[in-house]
């Protein structure tokens, strides 16, 4: 293999033209034929493609999903996201470890087979799930993870364990189908399409006609900023440049989100469509999706819907796949991680409308939002914003998982009630919500008059709703431990205020939280998120926010009262330990 | 004349950089002194409090047991308490050494170093000496700190403006410059 690896890098390096943009693809083929990137493997990268060892380490070790030391010929990836705990991921963990011999984090030597803890996988609506191998394996149970684990034992593929619920299970899923994708409600963008009808009347119209109709019916993007995207196009027409690009975020990372799953599953050519037509209104021949390194099992598929594409239409689109960080779904940290780098967010402006994918002019937008304006250029923009409320017009599809006895996706209007999205998920003794994710908002379920649109609760398009059996502050700890890990790390209060905040959120678990600790975390609250260079930052408290406003008792109950003559119980003892350790056994401390 | 304002202040685990930028006041000091009087502080020399002190000023966390009695004094001496400079706020240089275990860090400051005579090696201990604590604490972790005074060390103009403040009760901004070290 050793000497196999030098010329396999050559080749890759040849086969890619030496272009440092597809590193992350060339990253992938070495973790793929070798299953792991080692330091021999980056040096001679490195040197083929003429650049220092550690700009390559910078890029290669941002990413969680590449790994630098022995990592297993199979790869099993844990959903460790809060909704995954609530179904019982702790015991389907235990299960593996034990029948692997190894702990989370760790490779079975004797097997090769390496288990890890990951993010959201964009399942919570049929978890706990796991990835093996980037195939996704959903309602995992222990006893079916013991299953898995002894047929990968003896060396079975993962292919062929997709769908096998168990040696004694007389039920299987269909083959190939681990993952539904279950629709409980149907509006206007899911509602019966008509294949290229979307594209061919735009292309009947000039793009400032195109334009015009995406600002008459209001679309805002559904990534979860909620920037009106006509306006957007507009910036970017405007801006002159030899070539214009166009750009879907299909990185869909935020936990608790798996909407955009289904559209890349069972609407691409709409998607498609969409991004041609923003083509056609900005000037662009060319665009990119990118997507999530955790849904890549969905690219074969999305492959051959691109070749019928690519038979009827001109406009290019490529795909490519990230490595697992979730800062690259910030539309700049996205742009670095297309052109081969870190995902670390650019200082805004300029922004991507004038300088983006390789300093060109760059529309970024959700997949949901491509494939609204495919619908809206079929039917035409009032029959969307008929739908809504005044700032947020239309409908647009939400993630809805934990516990409720209707998981899966619903198209609503935007304006919708909390009262209404329990009675119609099938709550079962609803106390919180979690609207947007843990980067949003958590509620209280007696919020019942509150609503879903950007005048009040904006979301990403995920809800995740808690029963009263819930810990909250389990909720929130797992939230913050998201964004401790997931900071890319440029800004001090970012990649520092973040730790402070968990560690506040586990004194407050522990019952050692005192008054002052809140005081103080707020402060450090207000200055992450006001110097945080992107929306990562500048959200990351929210758990502790939001939390705060609703549920004030589940803080103010717990904390401990400071001491009013202003001199806390500091245990000097404990502190003088260490040192009076040191001289137990003679004086000189030798 | 409002009868005049009583101030205390000491150099805990600092370099003395914050108590030379008071001094920084230069010609402002026959200002001040019309205003306040200094009880216990290094620029007196009172080693102990006579008065009760309307502010106290520290500089530099807290390294070692002597120190955290010292706060904790100033802490029931003092009505505010004011952490001047970087050390006293968040550690500062010192803090350097959290990272290592105690042990570690003084085997290399009193065994390990080229002056240390064979034969005759010994980390300093003694019952008039104070020990040594497991890491540098920041003031805000052992008593109530009222104010902070950023910077390393804060310049004369920061340390003016927020004393004058304090003083006479108004609330004068301090102008972006000063606060940035960077
Ligand atoms: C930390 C972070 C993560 C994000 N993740 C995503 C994502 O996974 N998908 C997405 O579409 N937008 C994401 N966004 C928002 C994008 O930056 C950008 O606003 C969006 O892709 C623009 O598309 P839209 O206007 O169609 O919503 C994220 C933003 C931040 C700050
Ligand atoms: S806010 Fe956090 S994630 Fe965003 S750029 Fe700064 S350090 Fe990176
Ligand atoms: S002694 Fe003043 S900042 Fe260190």
């Amino acid at each position: 293999m050793d000497t196999f690896l030098p010329s396999f890098i050559e080749k890759l390096v040849i086969q890619y033209q030496g272009d440092k943009c597809t590193l992350l693809n060339m990253l992938w083929d070495i973790q793929k034929h070798f299953d792991y990137v080692s330091e021999e493997a980056v040096a001679h990268l490195a040197r083929n493609l003429n650049i220092s060892q550690i700009d390559l380490q910078d890029t290669l070790t941002f990413y969680h999903f590449f790994h630098t030391r022995p990592a297993g010929k199979v790869k099993i990836y844990l959903d460790t996201s809060v909704t995954a705990v609530h179904q019982g991921q702790a015991q389907v963990q235990a299960a593996f470890e034990k029948e692997l011999g190894i702990v989370l984090g760790e490779v079975s030597k004797d097997y090769d087979i390496g288990l890890y803890a990951t993010p959201c996988i964009g399942l919570s609506d049929q978890g706990p799930a796991c990835l093996i191998n980037f195939l996704p394996f959903t309602q995992m149970t222990a006893k079916r993870a013991v299953f898995i684990a002894r047929q990968l034992k003896k060396g079975i593929s993962p292919q062929k364990l997709l769908g096998c619920l168990g040696r004694k299970s007389k039920k299987r899923l269909r083959q190939g189908q681990e993952v539904t994708n279950l629709i409980q409600r149907k509006d206007f963008l899911l509602n019966d399409r008509v294949a290229g009808a979307g594209l061919k009347k735009a292309m009947q119209k000039t793009p400032e006609d195109i334009i015009n109709n995406i600002k008459i019916s209001g679309l805002r993007g559904r990534g979860g900023a909620g920037f009106p995207t006509w306006k957007k196009w507009e910036l970017c027409r405007n801006t002159e440049s030899d070539t214009h690009y166009v750009i879907c975020n299909a990185d869909e990372g935020e936990p608790g989100t798996f909407k955009d799953r289904l559209l890349l599953t069972k609407h691409a050519p709409m998607l498609f469509e969409g991004m041609a037509i923003t083509g056609r209104a900005i000037g662009a021949q060319e665009g990119i999706i990118y997507l999530r390194a955790e849904y890549q099992y969905l690219l074969p598929r999305l492959s051959r819907a691109l070749t019928i594409f690519h038979k009827k239409y001109l406009f290019r689109i490529r795909i490519q796949i990230g490595a697992g960080a979730y800062v690259c779904g910030e539309e700049t940290a996205l742009l670095e991680s297309l052109e081969g780098k870190r995902g670390e967010p650019r200082i805004r402006p300029p922004f991507p409308v004038e300088s983006g994918y390789k300093g060109r002019p760059t529309v970024i937008n959700n997949v949901e939002t491509f494939c609204t304006v495919t619908r809206i250029m079929e039917k035409g923009p009032k029959k969307f914003c008929d739908k809504g409320t005044e700032q947020s017009s239309g409908t647009r599809l939400f993630s809805l998982s934990g516990d409720i006895l209707k998981p899966g996706i619903y198209e609503w209007p935007f304006g919708i009630t909390i009262s209404q999205i329990l009675t119609e998920v099938r709550a079962r003794d609803a106390l919180a919500l979690q609207i947007g994710g843990p980067s949003g908002t958590l509620i209280s379920a007696h919020e019942k008059e509150r609503k879903i649109c950007f005048e009040d609760l904006a979301t990403g398009g995920a809800i995740t709703v808690f029963s009263k059996k819930r810990d909250l502050l389990q909720i929130i700890q797992k939230h913050m431990e998201f964004f401790v890990n997931e900071s890319c790390g440029c800004c001090s209060p970012c990649r520092a205020g973040n730790v402070m905040l968990l560690e506040f959120v586990q004194m407050l678990k522990d019952r050692k939280a005192h008054a002052r600790n809140l005081k103080n975390v707020l402060q450090w609250c207000r200055i992450i998120t006001q110097t945080s260079r992107c929306g990562l930052g500048q959200t990351s408290s929210n758990p502790i926010l939001t939390a705060l406003k609703s549920f004030p008792e589940l803080f103010h109950n717990f904390l401990i009262p400071d001491p009013k003559d202003g001199v806390w119980n500091f245990d000097l003892k404990m502190a003088t330990g260490k040192y009076d350790q040191i001289f137990e056994k003679n004086e000189h401390g030798i | 004349m409002p009868p005049k304002r009583v101030i205390g202040t000491i150099s805990l685990a600092g370099c003395f950089g914050c108590h030379m930028s008071i001094l920084d006041i230069d010609l402002k000091f026959l200002e001040l002194i019309e205003l306040v009087e200094f009880n216990r502080s290094p620029l007196t020399d009172i080693k102990t409090f006579t008065k009760h002190c309307d502010i106290g000023i520290i500089e530099g966390g807290c390294c070692n047991d002597e120190n955290v009695h010292t706060l904790i004094s100033f802490r029931k001496n003092c009505d505010i308490l004011v952490s001047l400079g970087e050390c006293a706020i968040m550690g500062g240089l010192p803090a350097l050494r959290n990272k290592i275990d105690l042990y570690d860090c003084l085997k290399e400051a009193y065994l390990n170093v080229p002056s240390s005579v064979p034969g005759n090696q010994m980390i300093p201990h003694h019952p008039d000496l104070p020990k040594i604590l497991d890491r540098i604490y920041p003031c805000h972790e052992i008593v109530k700190i009222d104010h902070f005074i950023p910077g390393c060390p804060p310049c004369d103009e920061i340390i003016w403006k927020s004393l004058t403040n304090l003083i006479t009760g108004k609330s004068e901004t301090i102008p972006y410059p000063f606060l940035k070290y960077d």
